[in-house]
């Protein structure tokens, strides 16, 4: 609910403010020993992504740059591109040392291994 | 916006019915309503020889899209696939779309089908649609009497 608040005035603005940032839409699984994350990021190259895990909180962010044509006009804008910005807070213990990020056809994926802490233990009960 | 004095037969349908009409009649054409149906987003650039299209396709396989073209109508179809990673994984989140999805664009002139050219690189797909030679314009010569 809270992911939508922020969302809509952000879409709202994206046709008047350039600048204003946009919200990458994303698939979350969780797995056993990991986390995944997909995100969707058309046109973003791996250097204009910076991903950082601060304190739980996980943050994707960038810009994605507008194709350009030579000689050109445009005639039609569906889409617009610019700076886009996403977090969540990640509530288990995570291997900070073990991320990992692929883009693989405009698609961000990214895992998250959990910390050996936080793997689900299995208690054998023992025969009185 | 017409309203009909109709008191003596008056029917609470009619009442709702005009109100559905209004409500189609305000999303009609109107940006909201249109983006839900237009997937994949495009961006069109052009001059008098070419016509390039670009669209937001994130995580569609090459092999799943198919591009037509006749005359100035393309066409755009394809199915994106979800990325379930496996079948225990729980899912925390979804809004990532997947499924079939065809949509027609009407260019501004006819183009050579057989020289369209589409590329799909970091999920963005563009094509290239020259102008049929035989619709460029033709200058006319004038000639002195």
């Amino acid at each position: 609910m809270k992911e939508k608040e922020k969302q809509l005035p952000e879409k709202m603005r994206e046709g008047q403010t350039p600048r204003a940032e946009f919200v990458p839409q994303v698939d979350i699984y969780e797995m056993k020993e990991a986390i995944l994350i997909y995100c969707d990021l058309p046109g973003v190259s791996q250097d204009q992504l910076e991903i950082t895990l601060e304190q739980q909180e996980l943050t994707i962010r960038g810009e994605q740059q507008m194709q350009q044509f030579e000689e050109l006009d445009n005639m039609k804008s569906e889409y617009a591109t610019g700076l886009f910005r996403r977090s969540f807070k990640v509530p288990q213990a995570i291997d900070d040392a073990n991320i990992k990020a692929r883009l693989n056809n405009g698609v961000l994926e990214l895992t998250l291994a959990k910390a050996k802490e936080a793997l689900p233990k299995k208690i054998t009960v023992q025969a009185a | 916006m017409y309203w009909i004095e109709h008191r003596k037969n008056w029917s609470p349908f009619d009442e709702l019915r005009s109100l559905q009409r209004e409500v189609n009649r305000l999303f009609d054409g109107a940006e909201t309503a249109a983006a839900i149906s237009r997937y994949p987003a495009v961006n069109i650039w052009g001059n008098n020889e070419k016509v390039v299209v670009t669209a937001e396709l994130p995580g569609v396989d090459p092999n799943d899209l198919e591009i037509n073209v006749v005359n100035n109508q393309l066409t755009i179809q394809g199915e994106r696939k979800g990325d379930k990673p496996a079948d225990e994984a729980v899912c925390h989140r979804a809004e990532r779309g997947t499924g079939k999805f065809v949509r027609t664009i009407r260019l501004p002139y006819p183009v050579e089908s057989d020289q369209v050219e589409a590329t799909y690189k970091q999920g963005m797909l563009t094509i290239n649609l020259p102008r049929q030679e035989a619709t460029k314009p033709q200058r006319i010569e004038i000639k002195a009497a």
